[in-house]
């Protein structure tokens, strides 16, 4: 038997075994005829990350040139990577020639991932499953656009992902953004190319899931409804209405800051929705957070030491901002 | 109403020792020294809890060689003759201990515990432990999860991909002839993951696995949460990661708890001390010292000299460690419930057999911890990953990394210099027994049990599962018993080489087959050569599910 395997030892470590018959080297010596006096055996260690392998699209490889001992351990360059080795003899012209060719193994990853998309799944049972992304609005400028009653809902809003999806993520290596444009266009291209070209996707979604909500809501207010059903699925609470063409960058922004300030017994407590609020010595707090666009409900509840008495006071904050932008 | 969850994840697992043609196997004595040290104080303590009605939750993992071997008739029988030895040691060391008070008390200690292990397992559980967890599981205590079949390292079998899901349905379907349902979780052996194994796992109706603390950390996408929050792998199931803070206190040798001074000495045992003539009887017939399980000593301090064990001093420690662990968690827990939007959970796994056999107060700290959790504080429940699942049905998805709990959390501890070379003849055992069920998948479907093609197909089945246990390697790798264990992979492949020859050739050695059915017997109702098929067992949990 001829055969070769490939077996990640740890992030920066191969392990590979294998085995020539004299058979294979028969087949090979009918090949090359005397030149395979000359040859040197080897093992090539191919990278193959993100690649869907075929013998001639690696990464790029490397040679280890001593076969006669059955098996070794090959230290490697990149921890995350996947690699296929292939045992055979190299000519005195660098010609390479292979007996067989490995599995793809990959070596573990060192350190945390550079990808920080938050995405997330719902499953209720074997049969029961579904992924989104979830729209994180904490950071989220608003910078043209007057949150309504219904936009709130925007700040929960899920965006399902396809097993299709999910798989590119994985197979791809590229953000998830650039996924879902990917997607879009592949939706828009078939049933509405017209207005596919209209939307510029470039430089403008690719930075919107990474930057917040908003340029990613002016693009998909593009889309016609049907398309943004078929893109979102139906449950999803998004409406979408105008489309705007990317503009020149001219950075311009305000931040607000908001300042919460009460009093109670010193010895009371006293909880901002689910967490507690640490109180002065006389008895008084005072909070200081960011003002973001949107509303920003505030639920306090006050408690007496020995918890015979309550009180809850409920209030919320909302910031609006519009702007105007001219092109000279 | 708590901040947050603790689940105490304890993985039992011996691998499959038996030898019925071998009367005083040393390596057998590790499942009965595991029984007595481990397994019927665990039961002991999740008894008193019942009867107390405490109400408390914990994970356990039972391996299916460790079931196979609570339920081996012969091996129960064997115990029970260890039992009785080490009772009669007992008794004669109540009397050689008479003027000495430090050691006579701990000698009638000994004698209690032997005596009331004896009382727990011929009378109450009927000499099949496995029923005693069973019944913790059905009233509603304990969440019993499985391992793989064997205790394969998946990663590195996973070369032959239906060889790895045949350590993981094997396993699935064992534990629901024992356990009347289907798991919902697996403990992966050595915690060792790879990309792919997941979807594995979730194919065979599991719902969640274990990592360690980097496994998750090192996912891709990056995890909100860390280990307080399990993962979604894209197939759909969930990754618990270990808490490396609480493993630490406990597992840690240095600045665990087991190895408080007042504790008791592991490595002081009387099979060790006592004068050879009065000790033959009680170690190995050949004369062989070995622990017997009684040791007066407690850890003392770094030196030599030690000092009478004194078990009131290690309950008070034991009380003490219990509430340390406890506040350190509610520390954790009120920190971490400031930045999650669900209660968080700190997963804290052990190997079981640490617990009283490593660690002789262990089961008591256990017993401490569940009711100072309970009822000393509101901040921390115990609960179990299912429970949590239920409660959190949406999580983030990410890929968990590869990864294991081993030396520097990758694969080298199962793939070194003294233990490589057993691969090669795995993976082609494993390709073996896949060309072997294709080519016989039809007659499997319909072939009657006793059939001599059907049996050695089985039976090579099963020698190549147990060839495939991690535990060999790592034996090999720690240099212990290393002729053991490259003894039993020799053996099992062996065993299974010559049933592939003897299976394809038609000449089946119906007498010598009989013997290795007798001797490796393991999975006995399990179709097992079925897995290797895309059949998988036709008798089995899954199959009848689907």
């Amino acid at each position: 038997m001829t055969y070769v395997r490939l077996i990640p030892r740890d992030p920066y470590w191969m392990y590979a075994y294998w085995e020539i018959d004299a058979s294979a080297i028969e087949k090979m010596r009918e090949k090359l005829g005397e030149t395979l006096n000359r040859c040197t055996y080897t093992l090539r260690l191919y990278d193959v990350t993100l690649v869907n392998f075929d013998g001639t699209n690696s990464n790029g490889w490397f040679d280890f040139d001593e076969l006669f001992m059955g098996s070794r351990y090959m230290r490697v360059h990149h921890d995350n990577a996947s690699y296929c080795a292939a045992i055979g003899v190299r000519t005195p012209e660098g010609y390479f020639h292979a007996f067989a060719r490995s599995n793809v193994a990959s070596t573990h990853p060192a350190g945390i991932s550079n990808r920080t998309e938050l995405i997330w799944k719902e499953v209720r049972s074997l049969d029961r499953q579904k992924a989104f992304a979830s729209v994180d609005t904490s950071k989220m400028k608003l910078k043209s656009y007057t949150l309504t009653r219904n936009d709130w809902f925007l700040r929960l809003s899920k965006l399902p992902l396809s097993a299709e999806d999910i798989r590119d993520y994985y197979e791809t290596g590229l953000p998830l953004k650039v996924i879902l444009r990917n997607r879009l266009r592949r939706i828009l291209g078939q049933k509405h190319a017209a207005l596919a070209q209209k939307i510029e996707f470039e430089g403008a979604l690719i930075e919107e899931l990474a930057s917040g909500l908003y340029k990613y809501k002016k693009t998909y207010r593009g889309g016609t409804e049907s398309v943004i059903q078929e893109f979102m699925g139906a449950s999803e609470g998004l409406f979408f209405r105008d489309i705007k063409q990317k503009k020149k960058e001219f950075p311009f922004e305000l931040e607000m800051e908001l300042i919460v300030k009460g009093k109670t017994q010193p010895d009371a407590n006293v909880y901002w929705g689910n967490r507690p609020v640490k109180l002065n010595k006389d008895g008084t707090f005072t909070l200081k957070m960011d003002l973001n666009d949107g509303a920003l409900p505030f639920d306090f509840l006050a408690e007496s030491k020995d918890k015979s008495l309550k009180k809850k006071i409920s209030t919320s904050v909302i910031r609006t901002q519009t702007q105007e932008e001219t092109d000279v | 109403m708590s901040k947050g969850y603790l689940s105490l994840v304890l993985h039992a697992h011996l691998p499959f020792v038996y030898h019925p043609d071998i009367d005083n196997m040393l390596e057998e004595r590790w499942f009965y020294e595991a029984i007595t040290e481990t397994y019927i104080p665990l039961i002991e303590v999740f008894e008193h809890l019942v009867k107390d009605e405490v109400p408390f939750r914990l994970t356990i993992s039972l391996s299916a060689p460790l079931i196979s071997m609570m339920r081996n008739p012969l091996l129960q029988e064997r115990y029970l003759k260890h039992l009785d030895k080490l009772i009669e040691l007992s008794w004669k060391e109540i009397d050689r201990t008479g003027c000495e008070p430090h050691y006579h008390g701990l000698a009638l200690m000994y004698n209690r515990r032997f005596r009331e292990a004896r009382e727990l397992f011929v009378n109450r559980y009927h000499k099949d432990l496995t029923s005693a967890f069973k019944l913790f599981q059905d009233l509603g205590y304990l969440e019993i999860i499985t391992s793989a079949a064997t205790h394969g390292y998946l990663p590195i079998l996973n070369i032959n991909q239906q060889a790895t899901k045949a350590q993981i349905n094997v396993a699935v379907d064992y534990y629901a002839q024992v356990f009347g349902h289907p798991p919902k979780g697996m403990w992966l052996p050595e915690c060792a993951y790879v990309p792919g194994l997941d979807q594995l796992l979730y194919d065979a109706g599991l719902q969640y696995f274990f990592l360690d603390t980097h496994g998750i950390a090192h996912a891709d996408p990056r995890p909100r949460y860390h280990v307080f929050a399990p993962l979604f792998c894209p197939s759909g199931i969930a990754a618990f990661g270990r808490d490396e803070e609480s493993s630490k206190e406990v597992w840690s040798s240095k600045e665990g708890y087991p190895g408080d001074p007042d504790y008791r000495e592991y490595y002081r045992d009387l099979g060790w001390e006592r004068e050879f003539d009065y000790i033959k009887p009680y170690i190995h017939p050949d004369g062989i010292r070995i622990n017997t399980g009684m040791k007066y000593w407690r850890i003392t301090g770094k030196s030599e000299y030690k000092e009478a064990y004194r078990p009131d001093w290690a309950q008070n420690k034991a009380a003490v460690h219990a509430q340390d662990f406890l506040n350190k968690r509610q520390h954790q827990i009120k920190h971490l419930s400031k930045f999650m939007d669900r209660k968080p959970i700190v997963i804290a796994p052990y190997d079981a057999e640490l617990f009283g056999h490593w660690w002789f107060e262990g089961p008591m700290w256990i017993d401490y911890l569940i009711r100072k959790t309970v009822y000393d504080q509101g901040i921390v429940e115990l609960k179990t990953p299912g429970d949590y699942l239920n409660e959190y049905p949406t999580n983030q998805m990410a890929t968990p990394a590869a990864s294991s709990w081993g030396y520097k959390g990758f694969n080298e501890f199962w793939l070194n210099e003294h233990n490589d070379w057993i691969y090669r003849h795995l993976h082609m055992a494993g390709d073996r027994m896949c060309t072997l069920a294709g080519k016989y998948s039809s007659y499997l479907k319909n072939a009657n049990r006793g059939e001599l093609l059907y049996r050695a197909l089985n039976q090579a089945a099963r020698e190549l599962l147990l060839a495939q246990s991690s535990d060999w390697p790592f034996i090999m790798k720690t240099q212990t018993m290393v002729s053991y264990a490259q003894t039993q992979v020799r053996s099992h492949l062996g065993r299974f080489n010559k049933l592939f020859d003897d299976i394809l050739n038609d000449r089946i050695d119906e007498d010598w087959l009989k013997q290795i059915e007798w001797r490796d017997d393991i999975f006995k109702d399990l179709d097992c050569a079925a897995y290797y098929t895309n059949l998988e067992g036709k008798h089995s949990f899954l199959h009848q599910a689907r």
